[in-house]
């Protein structure tokens, strides 16, 4: 019998014995014939044995509905707060018609201001009398620059 | 589901409960925890009864829940609850004072070993040790692999084995 217990007892702690060999085990150790050498393990044994003896019992049904019951919270607001959301319920409904309306609606046709010029020498003319004013505009600009350039040279903190 | 229907209902037989109250328990170690944790069970089944219903695999189903259920209280937790005793109620009626502290005093003892040993390893002893399920089951229960559960089983006996010896708990 106790060479049984060991063979068992070193499969069980290797984690390779069976449901029925554990249940030879625990039956072993919760009678009262457990060997001296075995005493160390008996308590293990019997706990286990004691708590599949621990039992619950349900609550009513009723409980139960009545739990349910309170776990949906059901949300109140205050005065107050309707208002802040009614007035920001009807801020966002005027943004977004706005803002629909502002993309649907038809686009005015720009007026065109073109002249056609059939004489060449009058095309020519006109084209250079453009060219000179951008020409004159850019050499402005480049001055700008220039004195710009001219200052932070002047400028102490770079020196 | 409306009010109405769900008055017609019956709520259904757990014949598991007393199971799934001691794994809880075991993974808590506080009874009232444990009741909460049944109670926040039983509401979820009664909200998606019909659901619940269907399930094949009742058992299996409650104790992952529950399971899940008893991790979020204990993560919840402040601090750890650390007299795991008043909470079973672990004196035998029939014995004589003494041997009741005796009793008792062993159980605390091998609560406070089983309670060193990491969650998971804690968890599966208890399924395979207390309850019997198989390593398959076991498996299911706690979302692990077949592998995972033979190891941590093998571990944790063989660290229980450890400890019982080095604590030379000679109680009877």
């Amino acid at each position: 019998m106790i060479e049984n217990i060991n063979e068992i007892l070193e499969k069980y702690w290797e984690g390779e014995t069976s449901v029925e060999e554990e249940k030879i085990l625990k039956h072993y150790f919760t009678s009262e014939t457990v060997a001296e050498e075995h005493q160390t393990f008996a308590p293990l044994f019997r706990f286990f044995d004691h708590q599949e003896q621990i039992t619950y019992t349900l609550p009513s049904v009723e409980n139960i509905r009545q739990k349910v019951t309170e776990d949906i919270p059901v949300k109140t607001l205050s005065p107050f707060r309707k208002y802040i959301y009614a007035i920001a319920a009807v801020f966002t409904l005027a943004v977004a018609s706005l803002v629909v309306w502002q993309t649907t609606k038809p686009k005015e046709e720009m007026p065109l201001y073109v002249q056609e010029i059939e004489d060449p020498e009058e095309a020519y003319r006109i084209t250079m009398q453009a060219l000179a004013m951008v020409s004159g505009k850019l050499n402005k600009g480049t001055e700008s620059i220039s004195i710009g350039i001219d200052n932070l040279n002047k400028a102490n903190i770079f020196k | 589901m409306s009010s109405d229907k769900q008055n017609d209902l019956t709520f259904p037989t757990l014949p598991f409960k007393d199971k799934v109250y001691r794994f809880v328990l075991n993974m808590v170690n506080d009874s009232m925890d444990a009741e909460d944790i049944m109670q926040d069970l039983l509401v979820k089944i009664w909200r998606r009864i019909e659901q619940y219903q269907e399930i094949e695999n009742k058992e299996a189903w409650c104790m992952t829940v529950a399971k899940n259920l008893a991790i979020d209280k204990i993560r919840a937790r402040k601090a750890p609850t650390t007299d795991v005793s008043e909470h079973y109620n672990l004196s035998d009626k029939s014995a004589t004072p003494d041997q009741a502290y005796e009793q008792e005093e062993k159980m605390t003892n091998i609560m406070k070993l089983l309670d060193e040993l990491p969650e998971k390893q804690k968890m599966i002893i208890h399924l395979r040790d207390v309850e019997g399920y198989t390593y398959q089951e076991i498996a299911d229960m706690t979302e692990n692999t077949l592998d995972f559960v033979k190891v941590s089983l093998h571990r944790a006996r063989k660290a229980l084995k450890d400890k019982l010896i080095q604590s030379k708990l000679h109680l009877r």
